[in-house]
């Protein structure tokens, strides 16, 4: 059972503004899937660790330089102008901290 | 396709060799065809300027003897969330209206050195969250075969793309079934790798562990002539693995057919899972044996998704927060505002859902009876396949539910729309590799809709699988629209 104030923690975590008419319908939609998810009580699980996908490479590295084939895709000056602000090659954002 | 063209990627890379034509003639007709039919089926958010200027280029090597690349002169489209240096990639969203691509994807890198030409980027669900193309940000995509119908989604403008014969091939992605489904929906062949197989570098990711970039083509031959520029080992993307390339010839005596019983019950339509019979049917008939087989976990396969995906999508979006890339929403005060309300504005309904979902399954006192038992179903659902494998070669059984759905029949419950995944989440949460092919035609209401069949093999088996797709394309019945 899904609650309004538990939609309203999720968007703030999600850092998503809702409306008060969005959020009451959000919350229906997420129940509903919820509901639908919960299907998987029923299936046991005690012998299964979990699987996070991929396909069980460990440790795969490369050296930390930008050279041959990297080297020719590097992102360049394009990466800075992508942002909405920026100012003499640095991306501009709000202040972290306000003074109060 | 243009008449006077071949269709065939074999019978271009010939046709250019002899000089029966030029990419630049071959390319041009293709962007004819796209101006012909796109206004109505809106396949393409963006027709290429520069595509007969890649298509001299080849030209140009041609001339100088260069003609052995394995893409030579191909048109190729390319989905909206594949980054091409230069050009616009918004994955179907406005949040990312504005940004052009800073790099090339290594499969595009690949591409474009096997002489591949792009003509331009296809529509897409917004972030590849569909299986109709309705949630693009743009607007939907008509299938080619009834235009009051979907393409499936999410590479829904990638598939209607080949179908209509506006491209040769295209690029798509799949994550739960995002290529395969839009391939039965639209009659052409669809092809997930394993995972692992093909760099995701460069691909505007969805869900890390279950993401795939992939062909849609006219044949499976085609599909394998694009698979084998993009696959390999890629040092940008470390979840890759190099595969030996199989060149054992395939061989249909004693090859052994797997068919789940959990495919054929509630929820498949009756015309499809005719269809998808017959065609075993004929498999079989060619000499191939064919056991039932059960894959006991399948029917969580869609829970464990829809709990996995979005955990991984809620991670994966929170790039998008208006500081970095795109659109920035306008009056805000402070970080926060910037982060909430570029995102409340940027984002549709469908991104907002999947994301809240995701955070709930991560959030504290959620995680552990969602996210973490997602995933060790998601482990029974792997166990699955590995001991089916152990006694079959390919597992089949249709890629779809249903035959494509009208524009608007499952917009109103999202649940109803997850349900078009059954068949093919399970094999992105086992990191399977799978194909749809073309299963002949039903009819419904007066028009003829395609059905896909899928294949699904063991992993790392990608060759062995397009094999025997071959072999089962072979006694298939279908038509191009």
């Amino acid at each position: 059972m899904i609650l309004q104030e538990d939609i309203l923690h999720i968007a703030r975590l999600a850092r998503i503004a809702l409306s008060p008419g969005e959020a009451e319908r959000y919350r229906r939609e997420l129940a509903k899937v919820l509901e639908f998810v919960a299907v998987l009580e029923k299936a046991d699980t005690t012998a299964a660790e979990p699987l996070t996908g991929g396909t069980g490479i460990e440790n795969a590295l490369r050296d930390d330089s930008p050279g041959g084939a990297v080297l020719g895709r590097f992102p360049g000056p394009g990466l800075v102008q992508s942002a909405p602000a920026h100012r003499d090659g640095y991306v501009a954002v709000k202040a972290v901290f306000d003074r109060t | 396709m243009p008449a006077e063209f071949p269709k065939t990627i074999r019978g271009i890379r010939e046709g250019l060799k002899r000089k029966e034509f030029s990419a630049v003639e071959l390319t041009r007709a293709h962007l004819e065809r796209i101006r012909e039919r796109d206004g109505l089926l809106h396949a393409f958010l963006e027709a290429f300027e520069d595509a007969a200027e890649q298509a001299a280029a080849i030209d140009a090597g041609i001339r100088e003897g260069r003609t052995n690349a394995p893409l030579l002169g191909v048109p190729i489209a390319v989905k909206d969330n594949i980054l091409i240096r230069g050009k616009h990639a918004s994955a179907g969203s406005k949040i990312l209206e504005n940004y052009i691509a800073s790099y090339d994807a290594t499969v595009i890198a690949k591409l474009r050195n096997a002489g591949a030409v792009f003509l331009g980027r296809t529509n897409m669900d917004e972030f590849a969250m569909g299986s109709s193309t309705e949630h693009s940000a743009y607007g939907a995509t008509k299938n080619p075969h009834d235009a009051t119908c979907v393409p499936g989604g999410s590479s829904g403008g990638s598939a209607a793309a080949v179908a209509s014969g506006m491209a040769v091939a295209a690029l798509g992605s799949d994550t739960g079934g995002s290529i395969r489904q839009p391939a039965a929906f639209t009659g052409v062949v669809g092809f997930k790798p394993t995972y692992g197989a093909v760099s995701r570098s460069g691909l505007i990711a969805m869900a890390s562990s279950l993401d795939q970039i992939g062909p849609l083509a006219r044949s499976v031959e085609d599909a394998k002539a694009v698979f084998d520029v993009i696959r390999g080992k890629d040092p940008l993307d470390a979840t890759t693995v190099e595969q030996q390339v199989q060149n054992s010839k395939f061989k249909i005596q004693n090859f052994r057919i797997g068919v789940p019983k959990e495919y054929f019950g509630e929820g498949l339509d009756t015309d499809v899972a005719a269809a998808v019979r017959a065609a075993i049917e004929r498999w079989q008939k060619t000499g191939a044996e064919v056991r039932e087989i059960s894959l006991p976990h399948a029917s969580f396969g869609l829970a464990a998704y829809y709990i996995v995906m979005p955990a991984e999508v809620s991670a994966n979006l929170a790039r998008f927060d208006g500081v970095r890339y795109g659109r920035v929403a306008s009056g805000a005060k402070t970080l926060l505002d910037v982060y909430e309300q570029s995102r409340a504005e940027g984002f549709g309904d469908e991104p907002k859902r999947r994301i809240m979902l995701g955070t709930f399954a991560l959030s504290h006192g959620y995680y552990d009876a969602y996210y973490e038992k997602a995933q060790r179903v998601r482990r029974l659902i792997r166990q699955d396949f590995e001991a089916a494998f152990r006694d079959v070669d390919v597992v089949v059984g249709p890629t779809a539910p249903t035959p494509a759905f009208r524009f608007g029949e499952k917009t109103d419950d999202p649940l109803q729309m997850y349900l078009a995944d059954m068949y093919t989440v399970g094999v992105n949460l086992a990191g399977l590799p799978a194909l749809s092919i073309p299963t002949g035609m039903i009819s419904r209401d007066g028009k003829e809709l395609p059905v896909g069949l899928q294949l699904i093999g063991k992993w790392f088996s990608d060759d062995a699988l397009l094999d025997a797709a071959a072999a089962a394309e072979a006694v298939s019945v279908h038509q191009n629209a």
